[in-house]
């Protein structure tokens, strides 16, 4: 069957949802051998060179984009590239559409809940606030006995 | 008459090993069916019929020919062991095994258990009108008054006890064939009988108004191990109304009654100059009736109560003279308008400093000094974000001092004090100057440092926002009262411990801050945990959805 593969390099952190990636090369062919949707391993016929710096892929037809894990040199210009699927950039529109309890969150929080995020320093800082007044007088009292 | 019946589930014998089986006497006068199931037995036919424990019994009350609906008996049942249905208590029910090593021969109710409610037996003679009621339901509530089915008979005259099988009940002042007479017993294996003693030779028994009414009683079900059956546990709860008021708590008004409206006792506000004329009229004025004064006191220092110095304004009750005793002194003096005076201290805003957690205890310590009273702990969480205002109630005759500390609307803290301190002026009030000093100078001997949480052997994993509340308290006073209290700081202040925060910048990014919302991942940015999540609607294979919640739950960023 006609098989599209592009090799890419992806710039985003791996635990991003949508990946920002460059497109390297599209290759394109038929697929010999029996293959993995969530590992492929997959031989194709270039130049190692043109792909050294490449860590992502996209297989369309396999609705899936993929972290290359691996790149052996097979022979001269045969390379032969191991892969996983990268789950979060392959399904990133349908994980949008779930809701979730959130543990933790960059921009929606609440600061008092105690999780122990926050880490603190051994010397507390020690604040004194006086009341507006007090005291201010002295006055004798003698209590006699009768009116 | 109306067929009713009485359904009820039986279970009896001795303590914990009931009997295999149930035997029911049968009587010729009593017209009553009985069916187990399928099958009924007419009590004026049968002899002895054999039901099995926790047998379903329904008993019909036919309402045959020749008796009437108030003469009506029925049959107690008795086990093979002859083992009465019903119980003794001393005036309530007992569960069974309670009534082990009750006092034989003793005068005490007898309760009919009847399926799941107990009916009590009131001793009346035969000639009067039976009055029976049951006392108790199982849990412990009255109930309304019933008549009790329950008979049996004794042989008055061998007191056979064997015989002692049917009680015939009349209801109302009709005459009865047998009356009872019964003894407290317990079986040879522990078992529980009840019986009522009484004068067999007497009038006096035990009668049981007739069944003329019957109810459906729900079947008693024993106790059972709950272990053996699976548990006992069971659905319920959130139906809290998740909305409550409270009341303010408002400084309280001063006590309307004084030393002074007694007249027994006057309080003067003089000044230096004032007591000096006084002092020279009592020890020195050459007019001065000692005869006079005799008559009254023994010493004339007997007339002056006390002296003291109080740090509040002493409200003005206008100019008097001085009558010491009944001798008036010439010399005037302010007298002190109430025994009472109200310090206002003021208040303080107290503010969150980040708005976190932190702000808040354990984190957060806070502290209150009191003039004449001293250092006390108050909860960060009772201050944090309120209006504190302190005010004290002070007894110028006394010295007491009551400081009162409102957050917000109420008054949640109130601590004692001693505010004035006592001028001697005769020996014995030296030394008692002198012996309250040596004992505020040993309170502040005894200060110490009481311990927060112990802390672990190694942090580990503990937070370190733990570490803080395991710091020792130390106490930063002792008692401030009298003349100490007059040496002391004069305004009340708090003492906030407050931790410092070691902030990364970009923390939000990296770790996140805590959350526990619900929110839809479309709706999120950033950096992102998630505590749970039900994937749906995700084309993936279980390894890849096993991933995906993995990932999420371990951080990714949106």
């Amino acid at each position: 069957m006609s098989f599209n593969i592009i090799i890419q390099r992806n710039n985003s952190e791996l635990n991003r949802v949508v990946k920002n990636v460059d497109n390297i090369i599209t290759l394109s062919g038929e697929l010999r051998e029996a293959t993995s949707i969530i590992d492929p391993i997959i031989k194709i016929e270039c130049d190692i060179e043109d792909i050294v710096e490449c860590n992502y892929l996209t297989i369309p037809v396999f609705n899936r984009s993929y972290f290359i894990k691996n790149i052996r040199s097979i022979r001269n210009n045969i390379v032969e590239i191991s892969c996983h699927v990268d789950v979060l950039s392959s399904f990133a529109d349908a994980i949008k559409t779930n809701t979730a309890i959130i543990k933790k969150q960059e921009n929606s929080w609440n600061l008092y809940l105690n999780d122990g995020t926050f880490k603190i320093y051994q010397n507390p800082e020690i604040l004194t606030k006086s009341f507006p007044s007090g005291f201010n007088t002295q006055e004798f009292v003698l209590a006699i006995a009768g009116s | 008459m109306e067929l009713k019946y009485v359904r009820v589930k039986y279970y009896y014998g001795s303590v914990g090993s009931p009997i295999s089986s149930m035997t029911f006497i049968a009587n010729s006068v009593m017209p009553i069916i009985i069916a187990d199931g399928e099958t009924e037995y007419n009590s004026l036919i049968a002899n002895e019929h054999s039901f099995n424990n926790g047998s379903d019994l329904a008993l019909y009350f036919t309402g045959k020919t020749g008796y009437t609906p108030n003469s009506i008996t029925m049959p107690a049942f008795f086990s093979s062991e002859e083992s009465f249905i019903g119980y003794s208590t001393y005036g309530s029910y007992m569960p069974l095994p309670n009534l082990i090593g009750y006092p034989i021969n003793t005068a005490s109710d007898i309760i009919c258990l009847i399926g799941e409610y107990y009916y009590k037996v009131v001793e009346k003679t035969y000639s009067q009108v039976p009055q029976v009621s049951p006392i108790y339901n199982k849990d412990g509530s009255l109930y309304s008054n019933f008549d009790i089915p329950c008979c049996g008979s004794f042989n008055n005259t061998t007191h056979d006890r064997a015989q002692n099988r049917f009680i015939i009940i009349r209801k109302t002042n009709d005459s009865i064939d047998r009356y009872m007479s019964l003894r407290y017993d317990i079986t040879s294996d522990g078992g529980v009988i009840g019986y009522y003693v009484t004068n067999y030779n007497s009038n006096n028994a035990l009668v049981l108004t007739v069944l003329n009414s019957l109810v459906y009683i729900d079947p008693i079900v024993p106790d059972t191990d709950p272990y053996s059956e699976g548990g006992n546990t069971d659905v319920g709860g959130g139906t809290g109304t998740f909305s409550d008021t409270g009341d303010n708590v408002d400084f309280p008004d001063n006590p309307t009654l004084s030393a002074s409206n007694t007249s027994f006792i006057t309080l003067f506000n003089p000044t230096a100059s004032e007591l000096r004329n006084l002092a020279n009229y009592m020890w020195s004025n050459p007019l001065f009736d000692l005869d006079a004064w005799k008559k009254i006191f023994a010493d004339p220092m007997d007339a002056i109560l006390g002296l003291s110095i109080v740090p509040v304004a002493v409200p003005n009750g206008g100019s008097s003279v001085v009558t010491v005793g009944n001798i008036q002194t010439g010399i005037s003096m302010t007298k002190a308008g109430s025994q009472f005076v109200t310090v206002d201290c003021g208040s303080l805003n107290i503010q969150e400093f980040w708005g976190a957690y932190l702000d808040y205890d354990p984190y957060t310590k806070a502290e209150i000094y009191l003039p004449y009273i001293g250092t006390h702990p108050l909860a960060a969480d009772d201050i944090m974000g309120k209006t504190i205002h302190v005010v004290y109630h002070v007894d110028i005759l006394s010295g007491a001092c009551c400081a009162y500390i409102k957050c917000n609307d109420s008054v949640l803290y109130s601590f004692v004090g001693q505010c004035s301190c006592s001028i001697p002026i005769t020996g014995n009030d030296w030394t008692n100057v002198i012996n309250g000093a040596l004992s505020i100078a040993a309170s502040i001997g005894n200060m110490v440092a009481t311990g927060g949480m112990s802390a672990p052997l190694s942090l580990g994993n503990i937070a370190s926002t733990a570490v803080n509340s395991m710091k020792p308290n130390v106490e930063k006073s002792g008692s401030m009262g009298g003349m100490g209290g007059m040496l002391g700081i004069q305004t009340p202040y708090l003492i906030i411990t407050r931790p410092r925060q070691a902030l990364p910048q970009y923390q939000n990014k990296f770790t996140g801050y805590p959350s526990f919302v619900t929110m839809s991942l479309g709706s999120c940015t950033g950096y992102t945990e998630i505590d749970s999540i039900h994937l749906e609607n995700i084309p993936a294979t279980q390894d890849e959805l096993n991933e995906i919640e993995s990932l999420l739950k371990g951080g990714v960023i949106f």
